[in-house]
């Protein structure tokens, strides 16, 4: 392998030049015969090969550039052009372009063979170089080259000056401001801008628009001081405190020692002691006070009438959707309702979308029903469980017509009435969404009490009538006994409720009372 | 008998998640682990015996040439149990994409059709005597109309910084819907308390009645 002494790439043995750089390979240093190309060593005057002369005319093999021709009094001569300015300016054309002389052979010295071979030969007999026109006799021209007469005047015109070329041609106006005038380099219209002092465009305006900004480092503005409020400062002084504070054990917080504890233990007790007295003491003497003052609201009101207004042998479908944890609230309703619809002698069909639904419903079922000598089958049935959340109850509604469960109805157009026991509003979307809404069936609801602020838009909606009647809790079912003249276990708990809620409300005003006493009195 | 053993275990039972008054106790807990196990067991023996016998393996037993469509979902519901197993548990992934999908198109039309729908076509009531059936649903509307419409503006996030009178008009509204909120939320805690009184008082009916027999 041969390494380029210019840019040091590997090339294969015998190459000549460089594949990188074409920089001829050889030693630094050799000087290459310009007739032959034979590297001579370093200081040679005459070429080994041939006999040419080396030192006015070879160009050592380590310059990177070729050497501008000089034509001086003595001949054509090649010097180095090792200097980088000298380089750097381009040569006048009409030096460059003049044909070499052949030098003439200095006194006392022996001709080249290649000078001898040139004597005795007119300028006339030498080969014409290259690009030199050929002069043909007409008719000489291939068919395809010749000019059509009708073409022959845009020959003899006289050809416009390179300038009018430029003139003509449509140049954008970025590339116009850029063209050199006689002066020198056409001024830029706008933006100015530094000019180019070397390269290329030397001596162009505003050729490369560099920001100056960008050369400049910027500094830092000034930063605001950042002033926190009052507020802020105590805010966050406290969370702090907070979190400088040691971690204590949740017992120790909950319990306090001493005086204190025994006295918020014995307020605790005696809270407790007022609501159980206020509930238990009016079950005990059995009063019912409150029946008397009780009246129905309206959407309870509205829940009897369509009930009311049933066909005989109406199907009604029944859905106990509550779990033991609400059982207290939902059992009067269901008692109550269970015993109206009977008293109508509607057709039951009983399901539940909760697995204890079907368990809490039935004793309350068995029981009514043997009061109003319904039969198990005949009259009612309890489908039970119902799974699928969503698609529980479209399941139970196309059911009917895929003859699943019962043959009270064969479709949900024979569904006169859906009755709606939800523990929670869950449950009562379902059925809206997915039955009431598609299906458009009448409904009506007993949720608890908890549930009641969720449900109360659907009855509230008078455009849709999504929910005829509603009732809430243990209220609305003592609310359906006083409608219906037929009091139960819900209007005989209602004096507890009253107790209760009186004493709750009494209870928050004392408790509201001692502490804004006890803040005044701390200041 | 059984039913006298069930109301003293009821009413024990009762006593015992009572006892929490006093402070977190092992009776309370062991009533609270009883109640959870209780009810998973029950909630287990509903789904078969309810569910699964008479709706899946019955049919399956009584006629599985025509019945073949059931063995469908006994499939999924296998495969649902794949996911207790780590390297397994793709396979279940049908199933529950089943099951999403199902439940997901149901529910999206159903809040469609059976709440969206409807809702905001009952916010739209008039606030005219004449029209709205008198002068107290007129009054009733017109609260409707309000905190709606202040309910809204208090969600209304979207202002921006600049100030002027529509900022200050969004910012009133929103007040008003602040306090109706306030109000709702109110009644909502008032609705709980009610609620667990009534539960209070089916539990002191039950002890003083069922159990101790005071109450006729």
């Amino acid at each position: 392998m041969i390494d380029c002494p210019h840019c040091g790439a590997a090339n294969r043995e015998g190459s000549k030049f460089c594949g990188d750089c074409g920089q001829p390979l050889g030693v630094a240093g050799e000087l290459a015969c310009p007739m032959c190309d034979t590297p001579n060593r370093p200081g040679s005057t005459v070429c080994t090969e041939c006999g040419a002369r080396l030192a006015p005319v070879s160009v050592p093999l380590t310059e990177e550039s070729p050497e501008p021709l000089e034509v001086g009094e003595e001949g054509l001569s090649l010097e180095s052009a090792g200097d980088e300015e000298t380089a750097a300016e381009p040569s006048e054309p009409s030096e460059v372009e003049q044909p070499p002389d052949i030098p003439e052979p200095l006194p006392g010295e022996p001709m080249p063979p290649w000078v001898k071979k040139l004597e005795g030969i007119s300028p006339e007999e030498l080969p014409a170089e290259e690009g030199e026109e050929a002069s043909l006799a007409p008719g000489e021209l291939p068919d395809w080259l010749e000019v059509p007469p009708e073409f022959e005047g845009m020959f003899t015109e006289a050809a416009p000056t390179a300038e009018e070329e430029i003139q003509r041609g449509e140049i954008p106006s970025w590339l116009e401001v850029l063209r050199p005038t006689e002066e020198g380099v056409g001024e830029p219209a706008e933006p100015g801008g530094p000019v180019e002092t070397t390269g290329l465009l030397k001596g162009i305006k505003g050729a490369l628009a560099v920001e100056p900004i960008l050369a400049i480092p910027r500094r830092a503005g000034p930063v605001s001081p950042f002033l926190p409020s009052e507020t802020a400062i105590e805010r966050a002084g406290l969370f702090e405190t907070i979190l400088r504070e040691p971690v204590r054990p949740n017992a120790e917080i909950a319990r306090p020692r001493g005086r204190g504890m025994l006295l918020a233990s014995t307020i605790r007790w005696i809270i407790y002691l007022i609501v159980a007295m206020a509930v238990a003491v009016p079950m005990l003497l059995g009063s019912n006070w409150t029946a008397g003052y009780l009246r129905a609201s309206p959407p309870t009101v509205a829940f009897y009438d369509t009930i009311e207004n049933l066909a005989p042998e109406s199907v009604v479908l029944i859905s106990h959707d509550y779990n033991p944890g609400v059982a207290a609230e939902m059992a009067p309703q269901v008692e109550v309702v269970l015993d109206h619809l009977m008293e109508r002698q509607a057709r039951l069909i009983n399901v539940s979308l909760t697995p204890e639904g079907p368990r809490l419903s039935q004793r309350i079922l068995d029981r009514v029903a043997e009061a109003h000598g319904y039969v198990l089958g005949e009259d009612y049935v309890n489908l039970g469980y119902v799974v699928g959340v969503e698609a529980g109850p479209r399941s139970v509604v196309e059911g009917f017509v895929s003859g699943g469960g019962t043959d009270f109805a064969e479709g949900i157009e024979d569904i006169a009435l859906i009755v709606e026991f939800a523990g929670a509003p869950t449950y009562l979307r379902l059925w809206l969404e997915q039955v009431q809404g598609p299906y458009q069936v009448p409904m009506v609801a007993g949720v608890s009490a908890t549930a009641d602020p969720f449900a109360r838009p659907y009855y509230r909606n008078l455009a849709r009538s999504q929910l005829l009647g509603m009732m809430t809790g243990l209220v609305g079912a003592a609310e359906y006994e006083r409608h219906s003249g037929y009091p139960g276990v819900a209007l005989a708990s209602m004096d507890s409720q009253s107790v209760v809620h009186v004493s709750v409300v009494l209870l928050v005003l004392i408790g509201n009372v001692a502490y804004f006493s006890g803040r005044s009195k701390r200041g | 008998m059984s039913e006298v053993f069930a109301v003293w275990i009821a009413a024990i039972l009762t006593l015992m998640v009572y006892s929490y008054l006093f402070a977190d106790n092992p009776l309370y807990r062991i009533a609270e682990h009883l109640f959870v196990g209780s009810s998973v067991g029950y909630a287990a023996v509903i789904i078969v015996h309810t569910i699964l016998r008479p709706r899946l393996f019955e049919p399956l037993q009584r006629d599985p040439a025509s019945n073949w469509p059931y063995f469908i979902p006994l499939l999924l519901g296998l495969l649902l149990l794949t996911k207790a197993h780590g390297s397994l548990a793709w396979l279940g992934n049908t199933s529950l994409g089943f099951l999403f999908g199902v439940g997901a198109a149901l529910a999206i039309g159903g809040a469609l059709l059976g709440s969206l729908l409807p809702q905001i076509q009952a916010s739209w009531v008039s606030v005219s005597p004449v029209t709205a059936g008198g002068s107290r649903a007129a009054v009733d509307n017109l609260f409707l109309a309000v905190g709606t419409i202040g309910t809204l503006a208090y969600f209304y996030f979207t202002m921006g910084v600049s100030k002027g009178p529509s900022r200050a008009f969004i910012r009133v509204w929103a007040a008003v819907g602040k306090w109706v909120m306030l109000i709702t939320f109110g009644a909502i805690f008032g609705n709980r308390i009610m609620a667990y009184v009534s539960l209070l008082i089916g539990r002191v009916h039950f002890l003083l009645g069922d159990w101790l027999g005071l109450i006729g």
